[in-house]
C-alpha cells in the first residue's frame, strides 16, 4: 500500500464532518450511521476517536467472511469486498476490533472504507488535519519525528507529533 | 514433481488450495470431492431456503475457477481407500497418486435412530442437494428436531415461506451449545412471538406415516406434520481416514498437532473432520464453524509448503440473525464451564441484551442479542486474553486510553 490514511485523535474535535462527507458521497444521504468512517466519542474526558477500516495485512473480518468476499486487493493493499455475494450476516463486523466494517441500511450488506479510490473524501473535509491522506514514506516520517521528540521530551513541539 | 492432493471441496479445502497457489505457482494441487459442484457457503444454505439469499449466490465459485488456478478437480468422485505406504487414493474409478495429502473431508448431518426416519419426507440441511430436495417436497407443516443455529435459521425460513414449525429440543433450552440459558430463553420468545412452536427438553420417540411422514411423537406429545428436518447434530467423514490408520481423537476427530499434521507423515486434516485445540480453554473441541475451518486450511496449506505455522486455536463465534434481530455468541458458554468459577456481566440497553462470562480475570465468553458497537473489541480483549483490571485501569487513564481507543467501545459491557 503506497497511501496511508493516517488518524491522529489528538487533533479530533468530534465535529462529525467526516462522518457527513463519507455518507452524502457514498451514499448520497446525509446520516451519519451509513459513514463508513465512525467517531468514538467520550464528551465528558475529550476523547474522540475517528474509527474506521485499517486495511490490515490478514485481515480478520477476511477469515471470518461466511461467503468468502472479502479479499486483499494484490495492486492496492486494500481490502475489498464483492458485494453482490454479501448476505449481511455481521460475521466480519463481530471480528473487526476497529469498528471497520460498517452496515449499509440502503443495500443491505456490510461495507467498509475504500479511500475513495485514492481521493478521501473526509479528509478533504477534516477542518483540524486529524485525517491525512499520506504515502507511506511521509508515514514513516511521522512516526520518525514523533518518536524523536518524544525521546528529546519536546513532545507537541515537533510538525507531526502524535503524543 | 510433487503433488498435493486435497480431499474435499468445503471451506478448509479451498482455503489450503488458495494459500498453496498464492505461496508457490506451480505445485501441482489435485482437489477430490464426493460433490460434482464448486465450492458453496454451507452457512447461508438456511437462507437459501426463506429465498433470502438466490441459489446461484450459493457458490463462491464456479467450477471454471478451479482450471484458471491451475487446481485439477476431480469432483463426483468418492475416495474408498487410502494406501498410506504407496500414497494412492483408491476410488472405484481410479488411482490418485500423492505427495501430500490434505484431508478436509468435513462433516454430514446425522438422524439419530429412530422409528420411521426413512419415510418420505425426513430431511437434513448440509449441502444443496438438501434444500433442492426441502424445495421440491413443497412442505407444509414442518417438525425441526434439534435447534443448534441451522435447526434455529431453517425453522425461521421456513416460517417466512409459509410452513407452520415446530422446533423439538432435547435439552432445556434452545440453542444449547450456542447460548446460556437466559438469552436462550429470550431468543425462544422471540421465536414464539413469529408463531414457531419450539418445544423444549422432549425426545422424539418415532416418526409414523403410511409412507410419507404424517406425525411425530414425542414422550409428551406427538404432533401431525409433513415433514421432518433434522438439525440433531453431525459426525466426523473420518471413516477412510481411520481405516488408513489416520489416529482419531477421544471426540471422534482426526487428530492433529498445531501445525494440522496427523500421526501419519506427508496426511495433514483441517476443517470440520479434526478435532482443533480451544483457544481460551486448550482443550480439544470439534470446532464445526467457517471461520476456524478457513483459518485451519491456511495453516495445513503452509506446512504443507514446509512453511513452519501454528494453528492459535478454534475460537467460536456465531452471529444469527433471528427475524432482523443480531443474536451473537463469541467464545465458550457457562455450560461449559460448568466446573469452573466464572463471574457473569450482564446487562440490557434498550433493545441490547448482554451476558460476559469471566473467568480468571479474563474474558472468556460473550452472548449478545441486538447488535451494537464495541462487540469486535471484546472479542479483540477476549482472543488477546487482556485481564479485566488491566482493561479498567487503562480504560480509565485519558493519555493511555486514547493510544488504544479502539478498546474502549468495549467499556459499556465491561462494567462491574
Amino acid at each position: 500500500m503506497n497511501k496511508h490514511l493516517i488518524i491522529d485523535s489528538v487533533k479530533c474535535t468530534g465535529c462529525g464532518l467526516c462522518e457527513l462527507a463519507c455518507a452524502i458521497n457514498k451514499t448520497g444521504q446525509c446520516q451519519p450511521y451509513l459513514a463508513r468512517i465512525k467517531i468514538w466519542r467520550e464528551e465528558t474526558r475529550g476523547i474522540f476517536v475517528p474509527m474506521t477500516c485499517q486495511h490490515c495485512d490478514n485481515p480478520p473480518c477476511a477469515s471470518a467472511c461466511l461467503m468468502n468476499v472479502i479479499t486483499k486487493d494484490p495492486a492496492t493493499g486494500l481490502t475489498i469486498r464483492r458485494l453482490e455475494g454479501c448476505i449481511g450476516c455481521r460475521a466480519c463486523q463481530l471480528a473487526c476490533p476497529f469498528e471497520g466494517c460498517s452496515y449499509d441500511y440502503l443495500q443491505e450488506v456490510i461495507v467498509n472504507c475504500d479511500h475513495c479510490g485514492g481521493n478521501p473524501e473526509c479528509v478533504k473535509y477534516c477542518p483540524t488535519g486529524a485525517l491525512r491522506y499520506i504515502s507511506t514514506a511521509e508515514a514513516l516520517d511521522l512516526e520518525r519525528s514523533a518518536e524523536a521528540a518524544r525521546r528529546c521530551g519536546i513532545a507537541g513541539l515537533v510538525k507531526g507529533d502524535r503524543r | 514433481m510433487k503433488n498435493i492432493v486435497i480431499i474435499g471441496n468445503g471451506a478448509a479445502a479451498n482455503s489450503a488450495a488458495e494459500t498453496i497457489r498464492k505461496h508457490d505457482l506451480e505445485v501441482p494441487i489435485v482437489m477430490v470431492a464426493r460433490e460434482n459442484l464448486p465450492e458453496y457457503s454451507a452457512c447461508a444454505l438456511p437462507d437459501c431456503l426463506s429465498g433470502w439469499v438466490d441459489r446461484s449466490q450459493l457458490f463462491i465459485k464456479q467450477l471454471t475457477d478451479y482450471p484458471q488456478m491451475g487446481i485439477q478437480t476431480r469432483f463426483g468422485l468418492e475416495i474408498k481407500q487410502i494406501d498410506t505406504r504407496e500414497r494412492i487414493l483408491i476410488s472405484d474409478q481410479e488411482t490418485i497418486a500423492y505427495d501430500q495429502l490434505i484431508l478436509a473431508t468435513g462433516s454430514r448431518a446425522i438422524i439419530p435412530p429412530v422409528p420411521g426416519r426413512d419415510l418420505l419426507g425426513n430431511f437434513v440441511v448440509k449441502t444443496v442437494g438438501d434444500i433442492d430436495a426441502i424445495l421440491a417436497y413443497k412442505a407444509r407443516k414442518v417438525v425441526v428436531v434439534g435447534s443448534g443455529n441451522i435447526g434455529i435459521e431453517v425453522a425461521e425460513a421456513l416460517q417466512i415461506s409459509g410452513c407452520q414449525v415446530t422446533i423439538v429440543e432435547l435439552m432445556e433450552a434452545i440453542l444449547p451449545r450456542i447460548f446460556d440459558q437466559e438469552p436462550a430463553g429470550r431468543i425462544s420468545r422471540i421465536l414464539s412471538d413469529r408463531g414457531i412452536q419450539v418445544l423444549t427438553g422432549e425426545r422424539v420417540l418415532k416418526i409414523s406415516g403410511d409412507q410419507r411422514v404424517e406425525t411425530v411423537t414425542t414422550d409428551c406429545r406427538s404432533i401431525a406434520c409433513d415433514t421432518v428436518i433434522w438439525a440433531a447434530g453431525v459426525k466426523q467423514n473420518v471413516e477412510v481416514a481411520s481405516a488408513a490408520g489416520v489416529k482419531l481423537g477421544e471426540l471422534g476427530g482426526i487428530e492433529v498437532n498445531s501445525r494440522m499434521q496427523t500421526n501419519i507423515d506427508g496426511i495433514y486434516a483441517c476443517g470440520d473432520c479434526i478435532e482443533s485445540i480451544d483457544m481460551l480453554t486448550g482443550y480439544p473441541t470439534l470446532s464445526l464453524l467457517w471461520p476456524n475451518a478457513k483459518r485451519q486450511g491456511q495453516i495445513a496449506a503452509l506446512n504443507c509448503l514446509g512453511q513452519e505455522m501454528a494453528y492459535e486455536g478454534a475460537v467460536s463465534l456465531v452471529a444469527e440473525d433471528i427475524y432482523g434481530i443480531t443474536a451473537v455468541s463469541m467464545g465458550l458458554i457457562s455450560r461449559a464451564l460448568a466446573r469452573e468459577e466464572i463471574r457473569v456481566l450482564e446487562g440490557q440497553d434498550n433493545e441490547l441484551y448482554w451476558r460476559v462470562l469471566v473467568m480468571d480475570d479474563r474474558i472468556i465468553g460473550m452472548q449478545t442479542i441486538g447488535m451494537s458497537y464495541g462487540l469486535g473489541a471484546v472479542m479483540a480483549l477476549m482472543k488477546n486474553r487482556t485481564p479485566l483490571s488491566e482493561f479498567h485501569r487503562v480504560a480509565a487513564d485519558p493519555d493511555l486510553a486514547r493510544r488504544v481507543a479502539w478498546y474502549l467501545p468495549a467499556q459499556r459491557f465491561l462494567q462491574e
